[in-house]
């Protein structure tokens, strides 16, 4: 079996100007990305732009970067800075403000239903909870259940600090438990193991 | 090492890292400790199926309508980008290999003929509009291998992702195929009418014979492989009368065209065994992908048959990435996740277990 190269190695490599390895980073992360963007905004365009941006800066600016451990961590925080950036270019200011994503959360949560009407049923309800998240909460939920960020890689994506991702997640966590409490028993019997 | 467990309440549990990790990778380890925690703390097996549902819950991925197609014409604009400025520019750049990358990203199989279609200048689709005369068009867009009959009969096995043209009723003075992707030819003998094949650059002509091209557009080479009879192969390239690129070959051999050199090697080999175990050097990325998919997959790249019962199987999924592991390495991987066995005979596969739930 062939071993995957170490994200470090993969970024060298790329940074040294190869395109396989940049086509490889583009195709390991592009899913988690996209998915990403697509659930912070509803204006898929400017997602599309973004990643389009960043990968081509990456490329251009490859001799330039700093090296990297984590690249999936590397690719979220530029991403998430260039959203914000080309959210806010046609008010021509690249502060970075946090009102894009707190404007554009208020989306429908997106999931995949699985066959069974009883977890379709579930995850409507669970949706319903997620729907009464902030918009940061729930970025913040995202990083941390859909993508394995730790709340430290979480806290640098986001600018926020430590102790404010803490706390925002415990909010998030324990607004999602009531669910439990209101669904029930019902849930219960079927999930006991 | 469980002893905190004892008091954690079900929001603890959701924020646990080891909890996370259990839920979403189910390593033995972790297995294990839950297991412990669950038999010590009798009374927290509630809090840890609450916990368990809201952690599987919310690590769910999303898949978005269109998000595979998104995803080859985001790459698609980037590399347009790049040989841009590469030309702007100038810096030394191995445009090949570039494409070559990004038909790593169409054997992922999202977005694959999307990205095919939407190139403007393909040598396949160049190809096929210059000609006179309307052109019948079969592709295999899925990872399902298709098998079509030409109008003389001859057959043409198509793999995943490939397609070819030709006329519907083979009047002209040869019989022409234009081929994009891989495919397996058995041609049915007309001296009368010669059969040749378009792939890239390569000209490929027979009388009757059974062959294998395998030319996508995006790969470094165009690899001609001779079952039975007799081929002959030349590039299209424009070329010096003193080394006329035309190739021979004969049953078990094979001839390599390297696109960027534009120039033919030929090579014995055991065609049996090299073309069928050829394995494609790319990585395919499954997230999330039903079992049955995945050994579909395996079915086409090994050429083997697998037996299973699809109604078992049909709720594992899996997420996984496969490079260049043998088949048996696969298996492995898959029968793991899935808590399955397998057993390879000459012939087939077959996979057992009791499925997901």
């Amino acid at each position: 079996m062939e071993k995957a190269l170490s994200d470090s190695d993969l970024w060298l490599a790329f940074q040294r100007g190869d395109q396989e390895s940049f086509a490889q980073i583009y195709q390991l992360h592009i899913n988690e990305l996209i998915s990403y963007g697509y659930r912070v905004t509803n204006d898929r365009q400017l997602i599309k732009d973004s990643i389009q941006d960043l990968f081509l800066h990456l490329w251009l600016h490859r001799e330039n970067l700093a090296q990297t451990t984590s690249i999936k961590f590397y690719l979220f925080r530029a991403l998430r800075n260039k959203i914000l950036r080309n959210s806010k270019t046609a008010v021509t200011s690249i502060d970075l403000d946090e009102d894009i994503f707190n404007s554009l959360m208020d989306l429908p949560y997106e999931y995949h239903y699985t066959n069974q009407e009883f977890e379709i049923e579930q995850s409507e309800k669970l949706q319903n909870a997620i729907q009464g998240l902030t918009p940061r909460q729930k970025e913040i939920i995202i990083f941390r259940y859909e993508n394995d960020f730790t709340l430290e890689e979480i806290s640098q994506i986001m600018r926020l600090s430590n102790q404010s991702v803490r706390n925002i997640l415990h909010r998030a966590v324990r607004q999602l438990r009531h669910y439990f409490e209101i669904a029930g028993p019902i849930l219960l019997l079927l999930f006991n193991f | 090492m469980h002893k905190k467990y004892k008091k954690y309440s079900v929001e603890d549990f959701v924020k646990d890292e080891n909890f996370i990790l259990w839920v979403k990778y189910g390593d033995q380890p972790l297995t294990e400790l839950f297991d412990q925690v669950k038999t010590n703390y009798t009374y927290q097996k509630e809090a840890i199926s609450q916990a368990r549902v809201i952690v599987t819950k919310l690590s769910q991925k999303t898949e978005y309508e269109n998000q595979a197609s998104d995803i080859s014409e985001i790459w698609n604009n980037i590399t347009n980008e790049m040989e841009s400025h590469h030309h702007t520019q100038n810096h030394t750049v191995g445009w090949r290999s570039i494409l070559s990358a990004a038909s790593v990203i169409l054997l992922l199989g999202f977005g694959v003929w999307f990205f095919k279609t939407s190139q403007p200048k393909t040598k396949y689709a160049t190809q096929t509009a210059s000609l006179p005369y309307q052109l019948q068009e079969e592709s295999s867009i899925e990872e399902v291998p298709k098998k079509i009959i030409l109008p003389d009969g001859s057959e043409v096995t198509l793999d995943a992702n490939s397609k070819i043209s030709f006329s519907p009723d083979f009047n002209g003075s040869a019989r022409e195929v234009y081929l994009s992707g891989s495919a397996f030819f058995n041609v049915v003998k007309n001296p009368e009418k010669p059969f040749l094949v378009y792939a890239n650059e390569v000209i490929t002509r027979v009388v009757g014979t059974s062959f294998k091209i395998s030319a996508f557009e995006s790969e470094k080479n165009v690899v001609v492989s001779v079952k039975t009879g007799k081929v002959s192969v030349q590039s299209n390239q424009s070329q010096p009368a003193s080394n006329p690129q035309e190739v021979s070959l004969l049953p078990n051999q094979q001839a390599i065209f390297s696109r960027e050199e534009m120039r033919f090697t030929k090579q014995d080999i055991n065609y049996s065994t090299v073309v069928k175990t050829e394995t494609v050097a790319s990585i395919s990325k499954f997230s999330n992908t039903p079992i049955p998919i995945i050994l579909q997959s395996l079915e086409n790249q090994f050429q083997i048959k697998i037996i299973y019962d699809q109604a078992v199987f049909s709720n594992c999924r899996l997420t996984t990435s496969f490079q260049n592991e043998t088949l048996k390495e696969k298996l492995e991987i898959i029968c793991e996740a899935i808590g399955a066995t397998y057993e390879i005979t000459k012939i087939e596969v077959s996979i057992n277990g009791n499925g997901c739930n």
